[in-house]
């Protein structure tokens, strides 16, 4: 009798262990979504983009090759093209483009490997020397857009905002997740900045393999980040230098993230896996003009499907979230497998993202949905 | 009873190791792969090698010329499953003996766990694996070779 007692209390333990903390706020009712589509032509798979607004026209630019277009959003016309290359071997000494945003039309800031460079009326005013070719500086750290953390210019204090690294830690290792993690360079100086922002606990108590990304958009002083295990957005004000936590757990998370053991650090299998089989909140974005949050997540799935085949991260099930300015959960919508998180942005219109379509291939258009909430 | 019942369970427990679970779970992926997908039963003895070159073989050359070093000094037939054709590797597969290319271009072997983005190889030996591991430089570094 007392064997089957601590049986009991220790798998009773077991799946507490399992079990989220919800402090999410919801409110009484969900908004609803309504949603347009618009097409342009672009006959290339686009990776890296970026959005702004000036004089009240909207432009959505994207980078094929060593080229930048930017197409007005209204006309869907291409109005400008940019090469960015403005030197032989320029690839080779500084990498390649991995970011880039506007400060209004005549100003670019490209983020490559080993430089931030900055363009006035596409001409290259400024090699900004950053990570290996700045030793001084980045001693035991980069400064890098992995792929989900675009760069962002504060116009206020003359600075480039991004994402940082360490780069002598291994990422199973605790230190690889006490680095500061947000960082900005003067575009004046050069000189950078790290801000008080680390992963989340569970990150340096766990390890969570290649499910280990960080999510960031910015806007104005604040920076918001996302991580894929943890519920919870950070908001941290780059003013301040502070950071506040927002419980943020979707309706349609059961369990939370099953931590990765070490011992498959080396296995690209292994994290591969799992990362497709954990609960996982990907991209964020903010909408300046609704001030409310939008945030993907990816639902938990089993490693094989009911007839035994095997699942992909392809597979899992896409949920947006959108959160008010008191930071309340408005609403949680389930989007179809088309919906492609990975390239979307905010216009005035509403949340773009992009839909994959035969019609793409077939006309070479790309698709986007523009998602409203009322 | 209930001691020696739960005594038994954690001795059983402790003996099933996550490698030997992972061996076997790998070994009938690629046995139902071979079987529902090639319509062919595993060899007997041999060495399967699954590369994922869906893009950039050419970023991990140094990886298949290592791999096609120790391939070369080994007797036992060889199977390459590459997911399209690949000058390149297809030019290092050519000097190494006793071996046949399949292709998976419609990539089902994703359907059999074969495909999370690693390099595979199988070592097959008396019609069980002796040894599996993911292709990696690290990996071949502890290599003298592959049996």
């Amino acid at each position: 009798m007392k064997i089957i007692s601590i049986i009991l209390i220790s798998l009773i333990l077991i799946i507490s262990c399992n079990v989220i903390n919800d402090k999410t706020k919801r409110a009484a009712k969900q908004l609803q979504l309504m949603e347009k589509e618009i097409k342009f032509p672009c006959l290339k798979k686009i990776q890296i983009y970026s959005y702004f607004e000036q004089h009240g026209i909207e432009y959505f630019c994207y980078k094929i090759k060593d080229w930048i277009y930017c197409m007005n959003l209204k006309t869907k016309i291409v109005e400008d093209s940019i090469n960015i290359i403005f030197e032989k071997g320029e690839k080779e000494k500084y990498g390649e483009v991995t970011s880039f945003c506007f400060s209004g039309s005549d100003s670019i800031f490209l983020l490559m490997d080993k430089a931030i460079f900055f363009v006035e009326n596409k001409i290259r005013k400024k090699v900004i020397p950053i990570n290996e070719l700045d030793s001084s500086q980045f001693t035991s750290f980069r400064f890098a857009n992995l792929e989900n953390a675009p760069i962002y210019y504060d116009n206020k204090m003359k600075e480039i905002i991004g994402q940082v690294y360490c780069s002598t830690c291994f990422q199973s290792q605790k230190s690889f997740y006490k680095q500061k993690i947000v960082g900005s360079i003067s575009i004046e100086t050069g000189k950078v900045k790290l801000y008080n922002m680390s992963y989340p606990d569970i990150y340096v108590m766990q390890y969570y393999g290649f499910a280990n990304h960080v999510y960031i958009d910015n806007y104005c002083n604040n920076t918001y980040l996302s991580f894929p295990c943890d519920p919870n957005i950070f908001i941290l004000n780059r003013y301040s230098n502070k950071y506040e936590i927002i419980p943020a757990k979707s309706i349609f998370q059961n369990n939370a993230a099953r931590p990765l053991d070490t011992v498959f650090a080396n296995s690209r299998e292994e994290k591969m896996k799992h990362m497709v089989t954990v609960p996982y909140y990907t991209e964020l974005r903010y909408d300046k003009n609704r001030e409310v949050i939008y945030r993907f997540y990816l639902k938990e799935l089993n490693i094989k499907t009911s007839s035994g085949k095997y699942n992909s991260f392809d597979n899992k099930q896409l949920i947006l979230l959108v959160l008010n300015k008191n930071n309340e959960v408005v609403g949680e919508y389930p989007l179809d497998k088309y919906y492609n998180n990975y390239i979307s942005f905010v216009g005035k219109d509403g949340l773009y993202i992009n839909y994959f379509s035969k019609e793409r291939f077939d006309t070479g258009k790309i698709v986007f949905k523009i998602l409203t909430f009322n | 009873m209930y001691r020696a019942t739960l005594l038994s369970l954690l001795i059983l427990i402790s003996c099933y190791s996550p490698s030997e679970e992972r061996a076997n779970e790998k070994f009938n992926d690629l046995a139902n792969y071979y079987s529902n997908v090639l319509n062919l039963s595993l060899p007997k003895n041999g060495i399967i090698i699954i590369l994922q070159n869906q893009r950039c073989s050419s970023c991990r050359l140094s990886t298949f010329l290592r791999l096609s070093q120790l391939l070369k000094s080994n007797i036992l037939p060889k199977t390459f499953l590459l997911s399209k054709n690949d000058s390149t590797l297809i030019n290092i597969i050519s000097t190494i003996p006793n071996k046949v290319v399949l292709f998976d271009t419609e990539n089902i072997r994703k359907d059999y766990g074969l495909d999370y983005a690693t390099d595979l190889v199988f070592l097959l030996k008396e019609s069980k694996l002796k040894n599996w591991f993911e292709l990696s430089n690290a990996n071949l570094d502890n290599l003298k070779s592959i049996e």
